[in-house]
């Protein structure tokens, strides 16, 4: 139950961050389009929020998740990842970003979702033979902040260039 | 070493098939840009390319510039020169590339100059000279006057003698009818007779553009006392339109997004975990595949404007198209003339027609709600004759003079409009003038009464009409009307 509750809450996470993100995508577009501005603007920029926002969000969500149960979060976070792909999808139609970026964004999603899902196998196990159950939580909840953070700063490194 | 003999042995067998002869085979590509390679920044014009090859081959014609290009598909007969006249937007330097299946491509570069001062074309005999201060002369033989109406856009004033006009093939002749008839500057020089005679008949603006002067010597003179009107074309992408396409797209794209958002936290709440991540691969597919079989929507507004007695109106068109599939498309366009894309489109391709001698297709890089439109500019014929004629009561008589019935549509004067009936062929209604609620303009309506005069009266129509291009059109036409 514990698994299916943390996964379906990661689930959840990504979301509502494509909701939230696309409802401002249609209302920049809806703006635009009849004053003639510009939607493949609007449509780029959406995509990269997606992409930043989930990147930020798998370890800051994902860690702390994973380090407290001890077990592998990887339907929770793979779903995290893919649920924006309907979004993604059609604000690709209006952009011009290319389809090789939005694949490599993508992929290196899946991938951190992966690594970050392994993390909460051997090393939790470790963490919870040594320390507290609350020590373990606020461990788990900095080490997943301080990777987000590293992620941001790291950003320009990470996310295709035909995207940001 | 045994497959040594092999290659010589393949192409002797080629050669007498005749394949190496159609594979070496070249052909030659010379190309002459109008008005001697002078143009002006943002103008049209025309590039003559001729072509002759040694076998029968298809040839893919392009016509490149900075961002955007005209591209022409020809059958080339074995030894028989081809020649093609190709509208193009002007570009510093234009490349022509002509490429056939086989054949290494031939391309030639062609600069074009821009000129500073406005241009003034002098199509006259030879010895025959003319300039005016502040223009820029260049003088041209008759048989390198554009084929294209749309080429004139290069040129402020054409200076043309009777016996020039004479002279012109049939397709030179309508593209200097359609200059005239869109009010183009043009002195005509010489005698009466039956060609200033069509000269004058094809003038647009009640002729105010078209100057008669015996001798060009006096020219300068002569255009000092009268002097050219100037051109009020309306700006055709200000033209009004039921609804921007990709405002409905919009309306589907925000319903495959909350669907697709539902279709997803079911799928979290009702599967097991590892059945989630094929949830959205399968929404995915089918939100794209839905809003990409949605079609595309395209609608024309064409506003045309004439003077009472005239048989041709002068254009000017938009073309909307809007497809919902991110791809490389096609759009065809309106069988109208003189089409440009209204804003550079970056890697368009207009591709000419040679058979309809007009741009037949836009090829563009389609993107979701991305309205692309496309300009045209011309004449038409138009068969409206309507005489108004006040009454000693104070109301107004209108009269169909012409051959075909009138659809219904008003009359503008002063900004108030007037209801005005079907008029049958010879029928007459009267109207009544109401002083008070007549001044309720509709937005196209007041449109059309701002290029009124004081005092000046026109009837004005709306109908929807099929343009060969699929999709909505509205046609609004402004028939300027004899004070009486």
């Amino acid at each position: 139950m514990s698994l299916n509750r943390s996964s379906s809450g990661l689930a959840i996470a990504g979301l509502v961050i494509t909701a939230v993100v696309a409802t401002w995508w249609l209302g920049t577009v809806g703006l635009a389009l009849p004053s003639s501005g510009n939607p493949e603007r609007a449509s780029a920029q959406a995509i990269l929020a997606l992409v930043l926002l989930r990147g930020l969000l798998l370890p800051a969500f994902g860690l702390p998740a994973g380090l407290r149960l001890a077990r592998a979060t990887w339907p929770g976070l793979l779903t995290m990842v893919a649920v924006a792909w309907p979004v993604v999808a059609l604000a690709w139609s209006a952009s011009e970003v290319t389809l090789h970026a939005v694949l490599a964004a993508e992929g290196a999603l899946l991938a951190l979702a992966v690594v970050i899902g392994a993390l909460g196998t051997a090393p939790a196990h470790l963490a919870r033979e040594r320390l507290s159950a609350d020590a373990t939580d606020i461990m788990a909840t900095v080490a997943g902040l301080l990777v987000a953070l590293g992620l941001w700063v790291t950003r320009q490194h990470w996310i295709p260039a035909g995207l940001s | 070493m045994r497959r040594r003999w092999l290659t010589p042995l393949l192409l002797a067998a080629g050669a007498s098939l005749g394949l190496v002869p159609a594979c070496l085979a070249s052909f030659d590509l010379a190309a002459t840009p109008a008005w001697q390679g002078w143009t002006r920044a943002g103008r049209t014009t025309e590039i003559d390319v001729r072509l002759t090859s040694d076998v029968a081959r298809p040839v893919r014609i392009v016509v490149a510039g900075t961002g955007r290009s005209v591209a022409a598909e020809i059958d080339l007969q074995a030894g028989v020169p081809e020649r093609l006249q190709i509208p193009v937007a002007a570009d510093d330097v234009l490349s022509i590339t002509a490429s056939a299946p086989g054949v290494a491509p031939v391309s030639r570069t062609l600069p074009l100059a821009f000129a500073q001062s406005p241009l003034l074309a002098v199509a006259a005999e030879s010895g025959d000279r003319a300039s005016l201060d502040g223009y820029h002369s260049i003088a041209i033989a008759h048989e390198a006057l554009p084929r294209h109406a749309s080429a004139y856009s290069s040129i402020d004033v054409l200076v043309i003698s009777s016996s020039v006009v004479a002279a012109l093939d049939e397709r030179q002749w309508a593209a200097l009818a359609t200059h005239l008839g869109r009010c183009g500057r043009v002195v005509l020089a010489g005698p009466e007779g039956e060609w200033a005679a069509a000269v004058e008949k094809a003038a647009g603006c009640a002729g105010r553009n078209l100057v008669r002067t015996p001798s060009l010597g006096r020219l300068a003179e002569f255009l000092s006392t009268n002097p050219f009107a100037p051109v009020d074309a309306v700006n055709p992408t200000s033209l009004p339109r039921a609804a921007t396409p990709g405002q409905a797209q919009w309306g589907y794209v925000a319903a495959a997004t909350i669907a697709s958002l539902a279709l997803m936290a079911l799928a979290v709440m009702l599967l097991k975990p590892f059945a989630w991540i094929a949830a959205p691969v399968v929404v995915t597919a089918l939100s794209v595949t839905v809003i990409g079989a949605l079609s595309g929507s395209t609608s024309l507004a064409l506003w045309s404007e004439a003077e009472s007695g005239s048989s041709v109106a002068r254009y000017q068109a938009v073309q909307w198209h809007s497809p919902t599939k991110r791809s490389r498309t096609d759009a065809p366009l309106a069988a109208l003339d003189g089409a440009q894309p209204c804003s550079p489109i970056s890697e368009s391709v207009l591709r000419y027609d040679p058979t309809s001698r007009r741009i037949s297709t836009l090829e563009f890089d389609a993107r979701l709600f991305r309205t692309v439109p496309v300009c045209f500019s011309g004449t038409m014929a138009v068969d409206r004759a309507i005489r108004v004629s006040a009454n000693p009561d104070g109301t107004l008589s209108a009269r169909n003079e012409g051959r075909t019935p009138l659809p219904a549509g008003s009359l503008l004067r002063d900004g108030r409009s007037l209801e005005l009936p079907a008029l049958a062929a010879d029928a007459t209604a009267v109207i009544q003038i109401q002083p008070a609620g007549s001044a309720d303009l509709s937005p196209v309506a007041k449109r059309a009464a701002s290029r009124l005069a004081p005092g000046e009266i026109a009837a004005f129509w709306a109908e929807s009409r099929n343009l060969g291009a699929g999709g909505e059109a509205t046609h609004w036409h402004l028939q300027r009307l004899r004070p009486q």
